[in-house]
């Protein structure tokens, strides 16, 4: 493994890392135009 | 007399009794359909159902079984009644409610202490502008459409520029019985939640219909503003309202406005936060005219002192609970808990007032209501003449929604819409993102060769992450195109007259017309299509439109029935590509009466619903929604799509000791789908690598294709391993199996994780069930 190989696996931890941030927030997902992210979020739109 | 289900076109007659029960026979009345209201039918659906009515200077839809409740006697029709003069009004004098100044009496002010948050709740009729208004008080994005209903629940905001201070936008609703899923949200928070003040929108070209809400929400006691919403149509149109007269009656602060031309909103804001401050009740509570209405004046007294005290512990304020009380609503009688001998006493006040006014306990109330607006409008409104959007849209109905022409222009739309989006403009922009992302691909894989990457990252970049997101985001240009055109034809107020011609053949099914909308987008992707169940009013309809959207093959499945096609039966593609597609939704139909006798009993909601006019779409509304849609696709596919991706990739590239493998047929997803192997086996697909590409296909139909190619090209081919039986029942498999993974995720978020678990099982058996029965067919 070179340099390049663990910087290149940093990036995908990173980018998985934020990916699996993002699904937990559902950031905004239910068009409801909150910016704070449906866990914080006022809005009771996905009460299902 | 006869019913109103027997009107003939252009017929008129007035309401002489009013039947059907409970909630939806209040229903009625709430949408002013009192003894006494004249009615004139003004159309029939392609299909002669439902109805379309004007009454009280507004459309409203009723399907024949509910209009069958209402008797009716004919009148002369509008037009042999001579116009009556237009009455001049003399104007009032300015009664300065909930304003500063001289009007402001600082002996008895009450105001909250300084910093408390003001809240507000923003109540009034579906489709009159409030998410309108509620964008310009807070400066928020909420999408707005030209169809009832849009706001399926309560949103909050800051009023711009007043930190302390909190709107909620609550669903529209016509009255405060607890009759849809939005009044009893609109209801609870107004009871529950205690805003500090309510701001009521009223739509001012309708104010007859508007009004009604309006004295139910000044029996609530809350400190409330009324804004009167489109008075630049009103007096465009040659109309006039004497806002002083209004304002006086009403007994609170009256604000003309336009919200969506912003003019007004600055007045509304100040008396807003005035009385919310000072907590400025309304002036007035008791609409009753003692010598017209003395039976339900002396009930309604007789009722509010009887329950005084339990409304007091219950914290419901007291007109408002008696009201209910005797419209016979349960939910207060419940609240109050009163004793046996309290019902029985209320029971005969109630018999009392049937007596004195000769109607039922409902009619009565309504009818009373109805007889103030009218004293109200008599006094403070000269009606608009017909407005030019009226004459617009009666002239494009006659085409749109006519006996002969409503079917073909909606699939002449539709098939548009469908080409445009998937072979003109979506199929072209997506072959550029495709070319550009190729391009991208390319780049990368030789930037990583060049700088020596490990072999197994290389791959997992190449060959998982840009191979994975890539093929989904390619679909981006796809879903933004249909958006465009599904959010015109809303905002137009076309999808209301669909889901008004569409209702006749729904409810066999046991839907109501107005899901019509999601099912449509079915054809292009079930995400969109999931979301757009959003706007039905019922959680029955909604959830099992929702079950029902996946049985509507979408556009991702297209490649695999092209390329099984093109290998097995390249003589008969077309029938074969169309075959399928009518047997997803023969499948949906027979699912559908399933849900129907099973899961979802009953009737799909009364279509009692008002047809907007059209307007023109606004482009800000539209680019709007289409990045909003854009910017949650692409979040979808760097977040679910990627680490499904990975996920994917890592299964098909290591063994169970973790080395990496050169063929596939040793990884860990070969083991796993072995164990499918099995249960694929009497559907004649038990090949480890069929099951791998039907697993792939959870991430995104197209990778069904990919997969296959990938797994079968050392094996000389899919044509070598399948016979025509075991692709036939494939291909059967694909159309019906569980959507894909964003499509799930869709699902989770509209009805939560259980449902979305039970969809993927469901979709997989009855998959699993029909690919079977074509194999034993076709074999």
């Amino acid at each position: 493994m070179k340099t390049i190989d663990y910087i290149i696996i940093g990036i995908i931890l990173l980018a998985v890392l934020w990916a699996i941030n993002s699904i937990r927030k559902n950031k905004g997902s239910c068009g409801c135009g909150c910016s704070e992210g449906c866990s914080s979020c006022k809005n009771k739109c996905h009460k299902a | 007399m006869k019913t109103l289900r027997e009107l003939t076109i252009g017929e008129s007659a007035v309401v002489r009794q009013v039947g059907g029960e409970g909630a939806l026979r209040q229903h009625f009345l709430d949408m002013g359909m009192v003894p006494g209201t004249r009615m004139t039918l003004t159309k029939l659906a392609p299909m002669g159902d439902p109805m379309e009515f004007r009454l009280r200077g507004y459309q409203l839809t009723l399907r024949l079984a509910d209009a069958e409740q209402i008797l009716v006697e004919p009148v002369e029709t509008e037009e042999q009644v001579a116009p009556a003069p237009r009455k001049a009004i003399k104007k009032s004098e300015h009664p300065g409610l909930g304003e500063e100044g001289r009007f402001h009496s600082k002996e008895d002010e009450a105001p909250l202490p300084k910093g408390e948050l003001l809240t507000y709740a923003l109540v009034g009729n579906q489709n009159c502008g409030k998410t309108t208004l509620f964008n310009q008080l807070t400066g928020s994005k909420q999408h707005v459409g030209n169809f009832p209903g849009v706001t399926v629940d309560r949103k909050d905001g800051i009023i711009i520029g007043h930190e302390n201070t909190l709107v909620t936008d609550l669903p529209g609703i016509y009255s405060m019985s607890p009759y849809s899923s939005e009044e009893i949200v609109s209801r609870q928070f107004v009871l529950e939640e205690k805003p500090k003040a309510i701001i009521n929108i009223l739509d001012a070209t309708n104010v007859e219909r508007n009004l009604y809400l309006t004295m139910q929400l000044l029996e609530m006691n809350v400190p409330m503003v009324v804004a009167l919403n489109m008075m630049d149509e009103v007096t465009g149109n040659g109309g006039y309202i004497d806002i002083n007269g209004f304002e006086e009656l009403l007994g609170v602060p009256v604000v003309p406005i336009s919200a969506a031309k912003n003019q007004g909103i600055e007045e509304l804001v100040k008396h807003a936060i005035h009385i919310a401050y000072y907590q400025e009740k309304p002036k007035r509570q008791d609409f009753c005219d003692e010598k017209d209405h003395g039976g339900v004046h002396r009930c309604i007294h007789a009722v509010a002192h009887l329950i005084e005290d339990h409304a007091l512990r219950a914290g419901l304020p007291v007109r408002f609970a008696a009201s209910k009380l005797i419209e016979g609503d349960s939910l207060i009688l419940e609240k109050l808990k009163l004793s046996q001998n309290e019902k029985e006493l209320l029971e005969h006040i109630v018999l009392q007032l049937e007596e004195e006014s000769g109607l039922d306990r409902r009619a009565a109330m309504a009818d009373m209501r109805f007889a103030f607006i009218d004293k109200v409008c008599h006094e403070n409104v000269v009606k608009p003449r017909e407005s030019r959007e009226h004459l617009r849209s009666e002239k494009i109905d006659s085409i749109l929604t006519g006996k002969y022409t409503a079917i073909p222009a909606f699939v002449l739309i539709m098939l548009s819409v469908f080409y445009l989006t998937f072979n003109v403009i979506g199929d072209y922009l997506q072959g550029l993102l495709e070319d550009g992302i190729g391009a991208l691909t390319e780049a990368v894989d030789g930037l990583l060769t060049a700088a020596g990457v490990n072999e197994v990252i290389h791959g997992l970049i190449i060959d998982g992450i840009f191979e994975g997101v890539g093929s989904v985001l390619s679909f981006l240009p796809i879903i933004v195109t249909l958006f465009f055109f599904l959010s015109l034809l809303e905002d137009s107020g076309y999808i209301a007259r669909v889901a008004f011609f569409m209702d006749k053949l729904l409810r066999k099914i046991g839907l109501s017309g107005k899901s019509i909308v999601p099912l449509l987008i079915g054809f292009g992707c079930t995400v969109p299509a999931v979301m757009a169940t959003r706007t039905l009013p019922s959680e029955r309809d909604r959830k099992m439109t929702i079950l029902l959207t996946p049985f509507m093959s979408c556009t991702a499945k297209l490649p695999i029935y092209a390329f099984f096609v093109e290998a097995f039966f390249p003589e008969q593609g077309g029938f074969i590509m169309t075959a399928l597609y009518f047997l997803g939704i023969f499948v949906g139909i027979v699912v559908a009466y399933l849900f129907k006798a099973t899961l979802f009993k009953g009737e799909a909601v009364p279509f009692v619903m008002e047809l907007p006019n059209y307007r023109l779409p606004g482009m800000k509304n539209v680019v709007q929604l289409l990045w909003e849609k854009a910017r949650d696709f692409l979040e979808r596919a760097f977040s679910v799509i990627l680490i499904a991706t990975i996920c994917v990739w890592f299964l098909q590239s290591f063994d169970l000791q973790f080395h990496f493998v050169e063929d596939s047929s040793n990884s860990i997803m070969a083991l796993l789908a072995g164990i499918l192997v099995p249960i694929f086996k009497p559907l004649g697909l038990g090949d480890w690598r069929i099951c791998t590409a039907l697993i792939s296909g959870f991430m995104a139909k197209e990778s069904v294709v990919s997969t296959m190619e990938l797994l079968f090209n050392s094996a000389g081919g899919v044509d070598k391993a399948l016979s025509a039986a075991s692709a036939a029942s494939l291909l059967v498999f694909s159309l019906l199996y569980t959507p894909c993974v964003a499509a799930i995720a869709a699902i989770k978020r509209e009805l939560g994780e259980k449902w979305a678990v039970a969809v993927v099982l469901w979709q997989c058996f009855v998959a699993w069930l029909v690919a079977l029965l074509v194999k034993l067919l076709v074999g």
